[in-house]
């Protein structure tokens, strides 16, 4: 029962940062797209873009990874460019390579635990005392220039969407990628004028020094007009949610 | 008078052409209704333009003009690719946008 409230909350939040979808990068030609992505005790990421033109847009994000351990955390805040590689249009399919890239500022925040650091026992030691210097906890901070840079490649048609991909971020402080891939099938056919659903198996692999897991979810997907939401329970239980809106 | 009668059916139809206040498209690529927005928004931004309809299922994209109006194949073309689409064929009609919608909820069913 305590997950449930938990849970609501955090959807909430989630749209009301925007919620993002894997959806797509791009969606169409002068749209402004605001986006989050939210998986419980993992991550929580938004975004918004604008689309100059169908084939590329440009945009700022905001994303932050927990970390192991109390007060340990991840942030980065960057600018990216998205282009639309290589588009194949079938009469009733699409297929989409995308790529991106960009460049921002990291923070990272550590819990440094208290220490005791022995004394010198010729000097300190006089029968018993440990003579030790204590070091008492305390939270390092540390900033600096982060690249990201990231590719998807995805194919669907009303019916089936599989989407397989990769985004990284470098810097001399932190590096962490994430490889997704997601395979949906949609009971029914929608339509421009019907709400369009979607059921979405996710996998989704979390490489950096603080993180080195995969991440199993089952989705439901809706959109309709300009949202795009979905939301799921990973294998342990815990929320994974996305949402997308053109403006 | 053969070459004539010709000459006078293909202005006839050419009249007709110009005349025509429904412009239908096949168009390839369309799957999400999230993404195939752009078409419409594409669309609406023609003066000429009163109506659209987009029909992931016919791959129809369906455009009413103004009393007048005519929309060129060129603009129209143009409108689809610079949303991210295929346009396969152009067909202008005389078929109301009532009759369409109405094919269209048919064909859904």
């Amino acid at each position: 029962m305590k997950l449930f409230p938990r849970a609501c909350i955090a959807a909430a939040a989630a749209l009301l940062l925007a919620s993002p979808g894997g959806a797509r990068p791009i969606v169409y030609a002068h749209s402004t797209t605001v986006m989050a992505d939210y998986s419980a005790d993992v991550m929580r990421e938004a975004q918004i873009s604008y689309a100059p033109k169908y084939y590329w847009s440009f945009g700022l994000g905001h994303v932050e990874f927990e970390g192991h351990g109390a007060g340990s955390q991840q942030e980065i805040t960057f600018g990216r460019l998205n282009f639309l590689a290589k588009r194949w249009n079938f009469e009733a399919a699409q297929a989409n390579v995308f790529v991106w890239g960009g460049a921002g500022n990291v923070r990272t925040s550590e819990w440094i635990p208290e220490v005791t650091v022995p004394g010198d026992p010729d000097e300190h030691d006089h029968g018993g005392g440990s003579g030790g210097t204590t070091v008492p906890g305390y939270e390092r901070n540390l900033s600096d220039i982060a690249w990201n840079a990231g590719a998807q490649v995805d194919y669907e048609t009303r019916r089936i969407y599989t989407a397989i991909r990769t985004d990284a971020y470098q810097s001399s402080i932190f590096e962490h990628r994430t490889d997704t891939f997601q395979f949906g099938v949609a009971p029914y056919k929608h339509d421009t004028n019907t709400l369009a659903t979607w059921l979405v198996a996710s996998a989704t692999r979390y490489s950096s020094a603080q993180h080195d897991e995969t991440e199993y979810a089952l989705l439901l997907r809706l959109f309709r007009k300009r949202a795009w939401i979905e939301a799921g329970a990973t294998l342990d239980g815990k929320l994974r949610a996305r949402a997308m809106f053109s403006l | 008078m053969k070459n004539k009668l010709l000459l006078a059916s293909a202005l006839l139809l050419a009249s007709l052409a110009a005349n025509a206040d429904t412009i239908e498209m096949k168009v390839h690529g369309m799957v999400c209704g999230f993404c195939a927005q752009g078409i419409e928004a594409n669309l609406r931004k023609i003066a000429a333009t009163a109506d659209v309809v987009v029909s992931l299922e016919s791959k129809l994209v369906v455009v009413q003009t103004r009393d007048g109006a005519d929309i060129a194949d060129a603009e129209l073309r143009k409108a689809i690719t610079d949303a991210g689409y295929d346009l396969k064929t152009i067909t202008r009609t005389q078929r109301t946008m009532t009759e369409i919608r109405q094919e269209l909820v048919t064909a859904n069913r």
